[in-house]
C-alpha cells in the first residue's frame, strides 16, 4: 500500500491503531458490512453484491446509516 | 383541513416533511438523468481502512458503480467531479484504468482540487475540464511510514512513479519531458518538491483539455452523448 497524496502524512494516518468492529448483515438479499452504532442500527462500511446496479442504490452507499432486525 | 390531513403532515414518514426536516426543501423534482455523476472527494482508500478523520472516496465503491454504469442501457454517459487529495496508488490507478477503458462518454471536472493521485483521474476521461480557481499538485510519490526502507524500495517507488506519469502522458496532451519537470521542479512548493498548477495552468501543459465550469461539463457530456 503506497499513499499518494498532498496531505501530510501524519493527519491521514492519525488515530490508525484504533480497532473497529464489523458486521455482516443481509438486507434484501444484499449482503453489507456494517458498522454496528447502536441496537438494530448500523452504518454501512462496505457493500456485498455481485450485482453491479446495487451498487448504485443511494441506501447502500457507505457510511449510511441503516436500521435492520437482529435475528 | 380536515383531521386526517393534519394527521398526515405531522407524521414523520410523510416523505414531503422528512425531506424538510433533513434537507431544508420542500420537494425534490423528479426527473431521470441519462448520465449519471461520482464525486471523488477526500482520500481514495485504497488497501486501507484510513481513520474517520478522513473525508475517504472507497475504491470498492466507485468500481463496481463504473461497472454498472457501463453495463445499464439507460445510462448514457458519466461525469466525474473531483475534489480530491490522492490517496492510494492502486486504488486511483484502478479507478483510473476502469473510466479508461468504458465504452460510454465521459467527462471529468476538476473542482477545487485534483492533486497527487487525482491528476490520473482527471486525465482518464474523454474529456477533461478544470474550474478557474481549483488547483492540481503534481509531486513525486514519497516515503512514507508504510514502505520499508531497503534499496529496493527506492526502484519500488520509481516503477510506481513511472506508472503514474505513463499514464498521465499517454491519456492527455502533456509530453513526458513537461511533466517530469512539474513533477520534480524545486522552489514551486514551500516544502516540498513538485509543482502546483492553477486552473489555466493545467490546460496549458496540455494536462486539462478546458478551463470550465459545470455548465461547460454537462454541456459536453451531452455533446458526446448525442454526436460521438
Amino acid at each position: 500500500m503506497l499513499l499518494y497524496t498532498s496531505m501530510p502524512i501524519e493527519m491521514v494516518l492519525e488515530g490508525m491503531d484504533k480497532k473497529y468492529e464489523y458486521k455482516e448483515i443481509e438486507i434484501g438479499g444484499v449482503k453489507l458490512v456494517i458498522e454496528p452504532i447502536g441496537v438494530n442500527q448500523g452504518k454501512i462500511v462496505q457493500l456485498l453484491s455481485t450485482n453491479p446496479q446495487d451498487f448504485l442504490n443511494p441506501n447502500f452507499a457507505p457510511g449510511k446509516i441503516i436500521n435492520f432486525s437482529a435475528n | 383541513m380536515t383531521g386526517q390531513e393534519s394527521q398526515n403532515m405531522l407524521t414523520p414518514t410523510n416523505t414531503d416533511t422528512s425531506t424538510l426536516q433533513q434537507l431544508g426543501q420542500l420537494e425534490l423534482p423528479k426527473m431521470e438523468s441519462n448520465f449519471h455523476s461520482i464525486t471523488i472527494v477526500g482520500q481514495i482508500e485504497g488497501h486501507l481502512v484510513l481513520p474517520p478523520q478522513n473525508k475517504t472516496t472507497k475504491y470498492e465503491h466507485i468500481i463496481p458503480q463504473l461497472v454498472a454504469i457501463e453495463q445499464n442501457p439507460n445510462i448514457k454517459g458519466l461525469l466525474i467531479i473531483l475534489n480530491t487529495v490522492g490517496g492510494d496508488v492502486e486504488a486511483g490507478l484502478a479507478i483510473a484504468e476502469m473510466i479508461v477503458s468504458m465504452t460510454k462518454p465521459t467527462v471529468s471536472l476538476v473542482l477545487g482540487g485534483g492533486h497527487s493521485i487525482g491528476v490520473p483521474i482527471a486525465v482518464a476521461s474523454d474529456y477533461s475540464f478544470i474550474a478557474e480557481t481549483a488547483t492540481m499538485t503534481i509531486h513525486p510519490i514519497r516515503l512514507t511510514g508504510l514502505v520499508i526502507g531497503v534499496p529496493q524500495t527506492y526502484e519500488y517507488l520509481d516503477k510506481m512513479q513511472d506508472r503514474v506519469i505513463n499514464f498521465v502522458i499517454k491519456h492527455s496532451k502533456i509530453d513526458e519531458k513537461t511533466f517530469r519537470e512539474l513533477m520534480f521542479s524545486t522552489g514551486k512548493l514551500a516544502r516540498d518538491i513538485g509543482t502546483v498548477l492553477v486552473g489555466s495552468d493545467a490546460v496549458k501543459c496540455g494536462l486539462i483539455d478546458e478551463v470550465g465550469g459545470i455548465g461547460q461539463a454537462v454541456k459536453k457530456l451531452q455533446e458526446l452523448i448525442n454526436y460521438g
